[in-house]
């Protein structure tokens, strides 16, 4: 599902103009960008939880060149879904297949 | 998971950037979960702009282990939700990190296999070769250079002259103002100098009766005319002794009768210069026949240099001179008040000279380096390079074998040297 078609279902729903909500998707998106840029984490009941790991620097090892390289430290976001969305997409067939 | 936000916070805040009421936001994101759900279910995937993409994984059954019990479970296969965070959240997120890239690890020993690296207890040295490199090729410049420093020293050997009379510069002021205790008798006559001649007019033989017999005693005490400007030697006082020296063998006048050069003593001349070939002689007889050269009787304050410079009109071929009297002057610095001598014509003028009056000029040189090397003149080699310089190797032929090989050398150190064949 694209992002318009998002806007237009929740436009929909909630019964406001798609000008608007598409506004307000794009503040709200704002501040979650501004909470996770200060290692803030955040839930959304039923949803998930958004968050920030560090990934300190390692040494990895490259097989094809046969050589060790240190990979240097990054802050990545992760996202864990909330038990009631796991749930309810256990059992669906119709999903991507590995 | 240390900072948190609570959903109420969170809602707080997208009301007050927007502006919008609070029920409307926390309305909002209730059904934004509720859509993205119906999304993932109908498509499997729910792209949100600015925040990522969720979206669904099957996975297949595989087993696991019960933690508490250790029995193995079979977990069945089931569909995973994931989320992808946008590039641009990515980047934001990691904006401290972004500048620093991966290092390739070269020389890590502990991170390679045992097998191929074995412990090496010597690795430390082998790893600073160059400093041992460095060091040994030092010390080895610093000898090299002390060896060849030592040889430089030892390779040009000063020439020393054989028969060296030295006479110090205080030897010379005692003389002089060494008192006389006895009075010294003035020469009372001198001789009458014969008319300058040109070169057309004829000459006059010199007949020696006509010569008065006082010039002998003035021959007893000489008066020393100045040496020639082209020396400048420490060898003033060496007049009074070489003048002594040759007293014995000095020939009186009453010979000129005959020829002079008929009565060369041999005891004059050293060996070498005999064996060249035969010098013109001063023929006097020879030039009352039309030759237009010329007899000058030594005066006072007279010098080769400036005898040759009335006659020749240039002073530096005095040698000429020298050439044809070398029997009567002894040393080319010292003349004898009286003495006559010849001057020979030159078939040129100063400025043009024949080919013959060049090798006539040239063997003069030559002679006068041999006189001053028999004296002990240090500037005698300067004299066979002037002759050297014209580049005429018959002269230079002739006198050969009398030429020192340390002068030679000598010779052909000087800048703009001719070898002498």
């Amino acid at each position: 599902m694209t992002g318009s078609e998002l806007i237009k279902r929740l436009a929909e729903r909630l019964g406001r103009p798609q000008r608007e909500i598409r506004g307000l998707l794009k503040s709200s998106t704002g501040i979650f960008k501004k909470t996770l840029g200060v290692d803030f984490s955040f839930t959304i009941p039923k949803l998930g939880t958004f968050g920030t790991h560090m990934r300190h620097k390692r040494k990895a090892y490259n097989p094809h060149y046969k050589k060790f390289v240190v990979l240097p430290s990054k802050r990545v976001v992760f996202f864990h879904p909330s038990s009631v969305l796991k749930d309810r997409i256990k059992d669906i067939k119709g999903g991507n297949e590995e | 998971m240390r900072n948190k936000i609570t959903f109420s916070d969170l809602v707080d805040r997208i009301a007050n950037e927007t502006g919008a009421s609070r029920q409307l936001i926390h309305n909002l994101l209730k059904e934004l979960v509720t859509v993205v759900n119906e999304g993932l279910l109908s498509d499997g995937k729910v792209s949100i702009t600015g925040l990522g993409v969720f979206g669904l994984k099957w996975r297949a059954a595989r087993q696991g282990i019960n933690p508490q019990t250790g029995e193995a479970i079979e977990i069945p296969a089931q569909n995973r939700v994931y989320f992808n965070a946008e590039a641009a959240l990515r980047r934001f997120i990691n904006r401290k990190y972004e500048h620093i890239k991966s290092e390739i690890i070269v020389d890590d020993i502990k991170q390679s296999s045992p097998i191929n690296k074995p412990k090496d207890s010597f690795s430390w040295i082998k790893g600073r070769t160059l400093i041992w490199s460095a060091v040994l090729l030092g010390l080895l410049l610093i000898v090299m250079v002390r060896v060849f420093s030592i040889e430089k020293q030892q390779r040009y050997p000063v020439p020393q002259l054989e028969a060296k009379i030295t006479v110090s510069r205080d030897d010379v002021a005692k003389t002089e103002k060494k008192p006389r205790r006895y009075p010294v008798p003035q020469p009372e006559v001198f001789v009458e100098s014969t008319p300058q001649v040109s070169e057309t007019a004829k000459q006059k033989p010199v007949d020696p009766a006509r010569l008065p017999d006082e010039v002998q005693t003035s021959t007893a005490q000489t008066e020393v005319a100045d040496k020639t400007e082209a020396e400048a030697t420490p060898m003033e006082s060496m007049s009074d002794k070489a003048l002594s020296v040759g007293k014995e063998k000095r020939r009186p006048f009453p010979e000129l009768e005959n020829n002079v050069a008929e009565t060369r003593t041999e005891d004059t001349e050293p060996e070498s210069i005999k064996k060249s070939s035969p010098v013109p002689k001063p023929d006097f007889l020879a030039a009352s026949e039309g030759n237009s050269g010329s007899v000058h009787h030594i005066r006072r304050g007279d010098r080769l240099w400036t005898i040759a410079k009335f006659f020749y009109t240039d002073p530096f071929l005095w040698p000429n001179i020298y050439r044809v009297n070398s029997e009567v002057i002894e040393n080319p610095d010292v003349l004898e008040v009286g003495k006559p001598i010849y001057v020979p014509p030159l078939e040129g003028r100063a400025g043009n000279l024949s080919q013959n009056d060049m090798m006539d000029i040239i063997e003069g040189y030559v002679r006068v380096y041999l006189a001053y090397r028999r004296l002990g003149n240090i500037n005698a080699p300067y004299f066979l390079w002037v002759a050297t310089k014209q580049n005429i190797p018959e002269v230079l032929g002739r006198y050969k074998d009398s030429i020192v090989e340390l002068d030679r050398r000598f010779i052909q150190n000087i800048r703009g040297s001719v070898q002498i064949r």
